[in-house]
């Protein structure tokens, strides 16, 4: 098949043999981001430079979600317990047993993986909304398991984690620049990773199967291979997630990996966008900055000591609710309408939108 | 060879027999038609190749090797067999090329999973699967539709990109629920030809479920008649829509005498 | 003569369980939708409640009449409001929907009566004796009003009009909508209903756990009992929350407090690994 090239500046349209204007992705924008990214440390300060870590933690920990809720439609509200999981296997493997950091990494996601197993295998059964139950009872009952086991996790008193990390002759502290290089190398490799899968048999088979098993399983796609596959892949990196984490705080405990923790990644999947791992990034941006723009505002218009509690239920609620109503699909939904408005503007439904959209409050 | 050879294939849903232990043989290379008033059987037979229903007795032996009723529901299509549906399964959501390289999948080797070109083309689907749909849909002769999302089409296109999505894993045996459902006097005979293009060019046997009876006159070589379960005639069309009991089935009491 | 204790309790707890699940069952039959504020629409009725003998000084059959009347009001706007747009959406973003409901109502709930827990005991505490057991009161009245709203919805599904549309269109929304049921009007009055039998469970719930703003999150550990009992089934959930009640106290009496804690969820996974389909499941096959 012959193909005929042409190039306007970034965009790309490939002519063949049939004739017909074929897109590809554009990959234009990762040398810019990139450079961007790694030349933030050293105009941030060390405040900045933390939350920056918890958006890239909080980046892999909902494009993992995505891969299990957006790419394949399952429904999971148990990504919490993956990453209290991933937390708390990296903290005895690495300070208990004292393996070596990276390890202690790989194994915490290897733990991650395997547990998942309990809710991949049943996932089969599982659909939807009952889906949806059973992953937050997985959550709960990780919770629990903490507290339980206590000798190993140290319970509700908290589990120091050590901020270091060595890898070879380096040691990065994740308080310092050279962690946030390493962090940031693993982010980007996640989102490439996620677009690559996106495309590729595997994900293809995980889109088929959210969108219909019927037709998925017809068409030769073995439902509880890829149901299992999918959760493993996402509690790896979920559990690599809450390892990073936990080196991040330097203090992890039940607390911070309840139900709540759950929803606020699903949020971010709501918020940014489901399906295109693009949209797990902005909405994991989004809600990590959220408790900053809170504590801002409740400073501008709360009388100081109010409960911060109560103003971020609210603006949480409000933003999810408004969100659903409103916008669906998310920020990356809603840039894709306009990045496709752009492509045949001004050739654009416009008027005929307006009008309907006229009729509909009438 | 006898590609699908059923015998005494019984299901019943709690009391509701279904079918009541069927049998019948389709050669390779045939048009195989499957005829019957509603509720006969016929589509309750489809599934149960395609092991979405799981019959209490009987076989169903592929290539005279493979009991079909031992395999799992995801290996019939590794067998080779497609199928079509009565009410489309289709992705509506997404374009029609991607609906087509889902069938793609019993093709693909396992070690091809990640793999992509190269950094620069970050993403990019595969040339080899996108090639392989765009020959199904030059087949069908939809391929300036190729990035249309297939809820905005009509019904006539989604049945033919349904028939795309069976045809993308080179199936030995297609089976099809109702090809001429909703379809015009033009379309039925599009679909007739298609059909026949499908046996002649790829060698693939067909086996149709239908009530549109000029459509089975025209493309069958051979019919097979259902009535409650039951098997009730199978040879050539022209023997079987004159035969009086099958007409007694689809006409009512009294012998009319014409095809 | 602590087992008598501890079923006794256990009935109680079953009884709140039950109403709590019944709420999410009624939901899901009608509208397919899972609730997950329905333990904090519970819980701000209850507030309600309390608001009225506090605030308001009225007596307490008063201040309940109240927080049911608002619980209609409550689940009828929320119905109209948030859930009417989302009518055809998949289940994730009506999922997540109703959580941010649940948070926002659990902020209102703060920002008015703040976080601190508050005592609701409409009963006195000194125990009845009944055939020789010494039952306080408050488990007596919740297994009383239980048993009186069964009864209740019992007639009302059966006899009156408005409960056997609700019936038709949890069986068959199309052919409701076909026969000229307000298919709308029912969802909303659904969701009001269900909000209603909240607020009942709430106040019933109060004096045991006390009254503060996370308290809806008992409301969710109804969930395994709605499960237990097949989803679609009302008869299912109020057994369902009767068992897991009942199970959830024998068993705190014996085993350690973190088993106790998640009671329900490992019920739940229990249910889910041997028979999904619950207690009262009927046959169905899809049919492609």
């Amino acid at each position: 098949m012959r193909t005929l090239t042409i190039s306007f500046g970034r965009q790309k349209i490939r002519f063949s043999d049939r004739m017909i204007k074929e897109e590809e992705e554009q990959g234009w924008w990762i040398v810019p981001l990139v450079l961007l990214i790694f030349s933030l440390p050293f105009v941030l300060d060390d405040y900045r430079i933390y939350l920056m870590n918890r958006i890239g933690v909080a980046i892999i920990g909902a494009i993992s979600l995505d891969i299990l809720c957006g790419f394949c439609g399952q429904l999971s509200l148990g990504h919490a317990g993956f990453l209290a999981i991933g937390a708390y296997s990296y903290g005895i493997l690495h300070m208990t047993f004292h393996l070596p950091a990276p390890l202690s990494i790989v194994g915490a996601g290897c733990v991650g993986a395997l547990l998942s197993l309990v809710i991949g295998i049943p996932s089969l059964r599982l659909k939807g909304l009952y889906l949806a139950i059973a992953t937050m009872g997985f959550t709960f009952i990780v919770d629990d398991a903490i507290r339980f086991f206590s000798v190993w996790t140290h319970g509700v008193e908290g589990f120091r984690v050590s901020r270091v990390v060595h890898f070879g002759f380096m040691e990065l502290h994740s308080g310092k620049t050279g962690f946030y290089y390493f962090l940031y190398t693993l982010v980007f490799a996640m989102v490439v990773f996620s677009r690559f899968l996106l495309h590729s048999k595997l994900g293809r088979a995980f889109t088929s199967i959210r969108d219909s098993e019927t037709a998925a399983e017809v068409s030769g796609i073995n439902l509880l291979l890829y149901k299992v596959l999918a959760f493993g892949i996402s509690s790896f990196m979920a559990a690599v997630a809450g390892a990073l984490m936990g080196i991040i705080i330097g203090t992890i405990s039940p607390e911070d990996f309840n139900i709540l923790l759950s929803i606020d990644f699903l949020v971010m999947l709501v918020i940014g966008g489901m399906g295109a791992a693009y949209g797990a990034v902005i909405g994991a941006f989004f809600i990590t900055f959220l408790p900053e723009g809170i504590t801002t505002l409740r400073d501008a218009f709360l009388p100081p000591g109010s409960d911060i509690a109560i103003l971020q239920y609210l603006i949480y609620g409000l933003i999810i609710l408004s969100f659903i109503v409103f916008e669906p699909h998310g920020i990356y939904g809603r840039w894709l309408v306009i990045k496709t408005y752009m492509k045949r503007f001004p050739l654009n439904e416009k008027r005929i939108g307006r009008i309907a959209w006229i009729r509909r409050w009438r | 060879m006898r590609i699908l050879d059923v015998q005494d294939l019984r299901i019943a849903f709690r009391g509701l027999v279904a079918l009541n232990g069927i049998s019948f043989a389709v050669e390779e290379g045939q048009i195989f038609g499957l005829i019957g008033t509603n509720g006969s059987g016929k589509s309750t037979f489809f599934n149960c190749v395609n092991r979405l229903y799981k019959p209490h007795k009987g076989r169903i032996l592929y290539k005279e090797r493979t009991d079909l009723l031992k395999q799992p529901t995801h290996g019939i299509a590794k067998l080779g067999i497609s199928r079509t549906f009565q009410n489309l399964e289709l992705f509506y959501y997404t374009h029609v090329l991607d609906n087509i390289m889902v069938g793609l999948h019993p093709r693909l080797k396992f070690s091809r999973l990640l793999k992509s070109r190269s950094l620069r083309t970050f993403g990019k689907q595969w040339d080899w699967d996108k090639d392989e749909a765009f020959k199904i849909l030059d087949f069908l002769g939809i391929t300036r539709f190729h990035n249309r999302l297939v809820s905005g089409l009509p019904y006539g296109l989604q049945k033919l990109i349904e028939l795309g999505r069976a045809l993308a894993s080179k199936p030995n045996l297609l089976l099809l629920d109702e090809p001429s459902a909703g379809m015009n006097e033009q379309e039925t005979r599009e679909m007739a030809r298609l059909i026949k293009a499908i046996r002649d060019d790829f060698g693939t046997t067909v086996l149709l479920v239908e009530h549109d009876m000029n459509l089975v006159q025209s493309i069958c070589d051979m019919v097979c008649v259902l009535d409650s379960g039951n098997v009730i005639k199978i040879g050539k069309p022209r023997e079987v829509t004159t035969a009086p009991e099958v007409l007694k089935i689809f006409l009512g009491e009294e012998d009319h005498a014409q095809a | 003569m602590v087992i008598i204790d501890g079923i006794v309790n256990g009935i109680a707890l079953g009884c709140i369980y039950a109403l709590v699940a019944f709420g999410f069952v009624l939901v899901y039959k009608a509208t397919k939708i899972i609730n997950f504020a329905q333990g904090e629409i519970m819980m701000i009725c209850a507030y309600v409640c309390y608001a009225g003998i506090k605030t308001f000084h009225l007596n307490f059959v008063a201040s309940f009449v109240l927080a049911v009347v608002f619980g209609l009001v409550l689940g009828s706007l929320l119905e109209r409001l948030f859930i009417r747009p989302l009518i055809g959406y998949p289940v994730l973003p009506i999922v997540i929907a109703t959580i941010g409901i649940s948070m926002v109502l659990q902020a209102v709930v703060g920002l008015i009566w703040t976080f601190e827990p508050q005592r609701l005991d409409p009963f006195s505490v000194s125990p009845y004796r009944v055939l020789g057991i010494a039952i306080s009161p408050v488990h007596l009245w919740t297994i009383m009003i239980t048993v009186v709203l069964i009864a209740v919805f019992f007639l009302f599904f059966r006899y009156t009009l408005v409960g056997i549309n609700l019936r038709a269109i949890a069986e068959d929304l199309l052919g409701s909508m076909a026969s000229g049921i307000a298919v709308r009007r029912m969802f909303n009055f659904t969701w009001a209903l269900a909000a209603a039998l909240g607020a009942v469970a709430g106040i019933l719930l109060a004096p045991l756990v006390l009254l503060h703003p996370h308290m809806g999150s008992i409301g969710l550990r109804a969930l395994p009992a709605a499960v237990l009992g097949s989803f679609g089934s009302i008869p299912g959930a109020i057994v369902g929350g009767l068992i897991l009640g009942l199970s959830e106290t024998i068993a705190g009496l014996y085993l350690p407090k973190e088993i106790k804690d998640v009671f329900p969820w490992l019920i739940l996974f229990l249910v889910l690994l041997i028979r999904p389909e619950g207690i009262f499941y009927t046959y169905e096959q899809k049919k492609v």
